[in-house]
């Protein structure tokens, strides 16, 4: 098939599917406005979607989205394979680990599904498929009610308002909160909808979950959609428009993110622990996966599986390291300063809690605006409720549950308190240099691999905005400074280190070269085949086994890497580089 | 220290058993201990110190020097020096969670006292002449010398008018005796509920405790000639079978005391496998292959180091073992679940640590025979494909063969075979902790269970020729 007729068979197809298709009946079915559509309505899957979403076409320009989404998702977005993944052979060992079957990953009580796929029994659409990942509707909402309006009267459903859209079931996902807290009921873990790693997961392959920080992981999809500045649509739109969309705040958009974002991640581990502590109420199907082990067969109290659900929340390398002299373990006096408020000191030996993005909420609460006027004002009431939970962990290995719970709950509010805050939104460009100032002012204390990470990805953020703001006199200076930080704990700019990435995309071009029956050396020529093939063979295409191997191994280059860094991680070192790059800031 | 340990056991493989001579009448001496010392005086070594005495300078085999070789060579007589160290300082601080490194006082603190001293340092009465600074001297092994010291160079004390249990009731101990030494170095190198070392002590920077009594008597320098059944060609393995007893005996009681007292936190993480939780991640991983079905992924697995050995030996027909190798089973079950049942550890650890204490007396009196070791070196063998892949099992299957393997060769009457030496010697280099120029580890950073099956296979094709 030449390009010509691949394009004209696309077009056709379009055409079709709008006029004859899929499409029309969604148009008209506008029911009874359901409660919580979110919760009630029905995910049309991808498959709906890559007619309009695949490539764009000559009536049909980007003004507002790329129109190369479902391209980019299925080729490049690791959430396109979430599914294939639990069908790949470190995934079959883990099944037999976990349950003494290589399938047991893929049954519902095994809790897998939840973040690997879209599992709603029940809410399937037409063109849903759970071997689609984490598709269209997972993120953007579940499309039985918006797909019609938003194809169909699109000057109109623009217009709209996001709490409009949300009664349709769109998901406002240009909210930074809204956004964050869809991501990080995955990224972090939500007990409620059954999204939870265990040790026992980790220990039977998974790799160990990156700490979530919103705007990076946005950045590294690939990112599929224009930042607003550059939305065209909006350019030219009336200024009640643009700020339904946030356009004043358009320049500083992601380091906005990165803060609110940050402080709605801390919140939801928080949260996840309080639950997870909870052993005396909770859906035991849902909140601890641990008991669908056949291994635990006859364990009903949660609070018998204490320690090992507490494990789950447990910073991976305050255990697991080898006994080095000498060695900088035993030289740290105090957790990383949070508020610059004193924090009791570690007690020796125990292991410690899992909570990377808390230093976010503090940036956060430190940048709060206006004009970063009181940096550290009012911490004292959540620096209470956070020693209150340090104590609680510390009693003894792990902590009682209740004491965990109830302090883990009280700081949870308090940052959920602070998250909403209006200040917390009023940061301007001009003030990027201070907070980046802020950013890399050392903390008493040591801190861990993720809350390192986590410190450099918001920097990595604001500094590229300001940069792009073009007010940076050396952002240039202190783009390598931040590079090689980021690099010694394993942040990368595509997720994957770049050969990896490419070697990923590469696999998967393969087989859609092997599918369409000839080679595919442009972004068109990619988008051509995708459009003009069914979604059925396409999906069988990107689940090969043989595929799966190779994303298996990608996948172990890159965590042998990242494991290899965090054993090698020095805070000493990463408080050095930190201090460089503050150096090379403008003083405030 | 494992380091250490195992270094200088290499050293002793290869020196074992070279000495045979005829197998001597049974130790008629019993084990028991007195069971109060409290109200006699510990008075120093200074007293022990007369160059006259035991502080001479050289002599017949060391006779009358003893003070003196233990001074310049024992570790022990430097145990108190390491508490003024910095080390000591910055582990202290960290413990008892103390502001400043000059705040702490290991040199003062009755936890660390009570073993780089003296056992039990602040519950004992000591006269004006006892200084702290001695160490571990003569009297922590011998017992306090108040009563004893006056008597204990007179004719009669030597020629048996005195018997041994007077001399016990005058609080000297009968260190002639094997069940006496082991029960002298368990008390601090195993721990007792008075003075042990606890997970917070090592993270702060305690050098892990794993005692193996054969290899740490063989490689204390000896201040002391060996008499009687000591000197058999068969020493070193009932050293080695006693010292487990007495060993794994402690071990149980502490592991009881640490889940009967509801003060002591618990999970008390020191009576877990240091190195199942304590290795850098890496991938791929080899630890997944170990997993096996009755257990699930990400248990905290239960420390092996004070039961490997006599679960190992347990099952078949060893003669004079208690069979203790089903509680032990089950006392491993129990640990290794999700939340150890504090209570049911408690009872079990309690009764076995009785039923073995029970099997104690007379355990070290009958002399070995070769065929006899050759068939015990043969069981232990069948183990190490399993042992292999825990760190402790293999270390103590090791430790046990090297005290067996030239044991064996001895009482056949044949002459030290190098094959053996090399392949013990192999077997060591998979098992070892790697240093470097500018770090040490204190875990088996390198530990690969292909590399130590692969050294037992070659040790085993050895023993076999």
């Amino acid at each position: 098939m030449t390009v010509r007729t691949a394009l004209r068979r696309a077009l056709w197809l379009a055409i079709r599917g709008a006029i004859f298709g899929t499409l029309l009946p969604f148009a008209s079915r506008v029911a009874a406005q359901p409660t919580d559509p979110f919760a009630a309505n029905r995910f049309y899957g991808a498959g709906t979607c890559k007619q309009c979403h695949t490539m764009p076409m000559a009536n049909n320009k980007p003004d507002f989205v790329k129109l190369n989404e479902y391209t980019v998702w299925r080729t490049q977005d690791h959430h396109s394979s979430a599914y294939a993944m639990l069908e790949s052979p470190r995934s079959q060992e883990m099944g037999r680990l976990l349950g003494s079957d290589p399938k047991f990953v893929l049954r519902p009580e095994a809790g897998c599904l939840h973040c690997h796929s879209m599992h709603f029994p029940g809410r399937e659409g037409d063109q849903f498929s759970l071997k689609d990942g984490i598709s269209c509707d997972g993120c953007h909402g579940p499309s039985e009610q918006w797909i019609g309006p938003h194809a169909f009267d699109k000057t109109n459903w623009r217009k709209l308002s996001d709490e409009a859209k949300e009664q349709k079931g769109m998901r406002a996902l240009r909210d930074p909160r809204k956004k964050t807290a869809l991501c990080a009921s995955c990224h972090v873990g939500s007990a409620a909808e059954g999204k939870v790693i265990t040790h026992a997961m980790y220990a039977a392959g998974h790799p160990p979950l990156p700490p979530f920080e919103v705007a990076t992981f946005c950045q590294n999809l690939p990112k599929h959609w224009y930042s607003t500045k550059d939305v065209h649509y909006l350019k030219q739109a009336p200024p009640e428009i643009q700020e339904r969309y946030h356009w004043s705040q358009a320049p500083i958009e992601e380091t906005r993110l990165a803060l609110i974002g940050g402080a709605i991640t801390a919140a939801t581990e928080m949260e996840l622990l309080a639950d997870r502590a909870n052993v005396r109420d909770g859906d035991r199907k849902q909140v601890w996966p641990e008991l669908a082990m056949p291994a635990l067969k006859g364990i009903t109290d949660a609070g018998v599986l204490w320690p090992q659900i507490a494990m789950g929340h447990s910073d991976c390398a305050s255990c697991h390291h080898d006994l080095r002299t000498p060695t900088w373990r035993q030289e740290r006096r105090s957790r990383v300063a949070v508020g610059g408020a004193p924090l009791p000191p570690l007690r020796p030996g125990r292991p410690q809690l899992d909570l990377p993005s808390l230093i976010l909420a503090d940036l956060g609460r430190r940048s709060g605006g206006p004009a970063l006027q009181a940096p550290n004002a009012a911490p004292a009431e959540w620096l209470g409720d956070l020693e209150r939970l340090y104590r609680a962990w510390d009693e003894r290995p792990f902590g009682p549950p209740e004491g965990v719970r109830s302090a883990a709950q009280a700081v949870a509010a308090r940052i959920r308190a602070a998250a909403g805050a209006k200040p917390f939104d009023q940061l301007t460009v001009a003030e990027l240099p201070r907070l980046l100032q802020r950013l890399a002012a050392v903390d008493t204390g040591n801190p861990d691999f993720a809350t390192a990470r986590q410190t450099v990805a918001v920097l990595q953020v604001a500094a590229t905005e300001w940069a792009t703001a073009g007010r940076a006199g050396n952002a240039e200076n202190i783009r390598p400074a931040l590079q090689a930080l980021a690099a010694a704990v394993n942040l990368h700019g595509a997720g994957l280190p770049d050969e990896l990435a490419q070697q990923r995309f590469g696999a998967a071009l393969a087989q859609l070269e092997k599918l369409s029956g000839r080679k595919l050396g442009s972004e068109n020529q990619l988008a051509v085949a995708l459009l003009s093939a069914d979604v059925e063979p396409l999906r069988e295409a990107l689940s090969v086994p043989e595929l799966l191997e190779a994303f298996d191994k990608i996948r172990d280059t890159a965590l042998a890497q990242g494991l290899q860094q965090l054993g090698a991680y020095d805070p000493t070192a990463f408080k050095a580089g930190l201090e460089r790059v503050a150096s090379m800031l403008p003083k405030e | 220290m494992i380091i250490g340990l195992l270094a200088g056991l290499a050293g002793q493989v290869f020196s074992r058993g070279q000495e045979p001579e005829p197998a001597g009448a049974a130790n008629p001496a019993a084990a028991a201990q007195p069971t109060s010392m409290t109200l006699l005086a510990y008075i120093g070594s200074a007293s022990c110190a007369a160059s006259a005495c035991h502080g001479g300078t050289g002599g017949q085999n060391g006779i009358g020097s003893e003070f003196t070789l233990v001074a310049g060579n024992d570790p022990h007589a430097g145990a108190y020096n390491v508490l003024t160290d910095e080390p000591a300082r910055r582990m202290v601080r960290l413990y008892r969670g103390l502001k400043a490194v000059g705040d702490a006082r290991p040199d003062q603190d009755s936890l660390c006292l009570a073993c780089h001293v003296l056992p039990g340092f602040e519950t004992r009465r000591r006269t004006e002449s006892f200084t702290a600074s001695e160490g571990v001297g003569c009297e922590a092994c011998h017992g306090p010398a108040e009563k004893w010291l006056a008597v204990h160079h007179l004719p009669e004390w030597k020629n048996g008018k005195i018997s041994p249990a007077e001399k016990r009731s005058l609080g000297m101990l009968p260190t002639r005796e094997l069940a006496s030494r082991a029960h002298g170095c368990v008390g601090c190198h195993v721990g007792t509920p008075q003075a042990a070392v606890d997970h917070e002590l090592l993270a702060a920077g305690h050098p892990r405790l794993a005692f193996e009594f054969g290899a740490y008597h063989a490689n204390l320098p000896k201040h002391w000639r060996e008499t009687g059944p000591n000197t058999n060609p068969d020493f070193e393995v009932r050293a080695w079978l006693l010292g487990q007893v007495v060993t794994t005996t402690t071990a149980l009681e502490l592991l009881a005391h640490r889940t009967k007292a509801t003060a002591q936190p618990w999970p008390e993480l020191a009576e877990f496998n240091c190195f199942a939780c304590h290795h850098d991640l890496a991938a791929p991983s080899w630890r997944r292959a170990r997993i096996n079905l009755g257990s699930f992924p990400g248990a905290i697995l239960p420390a092996e180091w004070y039961t490997a050995p006599l679960r190992m030996l347990a099952g078949g027909r060893r003669r004079s073992l208690p069979a203790i190798g089903e509680t032990l089973e089950t006392l491993h079950g129990l640990l290794a679940r999700p939340s150890p049942d504090r209570s049911a550890i408690a009872a079990r650890a309690g009764a076995a640590a009785t039923q073995l204490a029970a099997a104690l007396p007379g355990l070290d009196t009958v002399p070995f025979r070769s065929d006899e070791l050759h068939e015990l070196i043969a069981a232990l063998l069948k183990q190490a494909p399993a042992a292999a892949t825990n760190w402790d099992q293999a270390a103590q299957l090791y430790l046990a063969l090297a005290a067996l393997a030239p044991t064996r060769t001895a009482l056949a009457g044949a002459s030290r075979d190098p094959k053996v030496a090399a392949a013990l010697r192999e077997v060591f280099t998979a098992l070892d902790f790697p240093s470097g120029n500018s770090v040490r580890y204190n875990s088996p950073q390198q530990f690969r269970p292909d590399s130590v099956r692969q050294a037992f296979d070659r040790l085993r094709t050895v023993l076999e020729q």
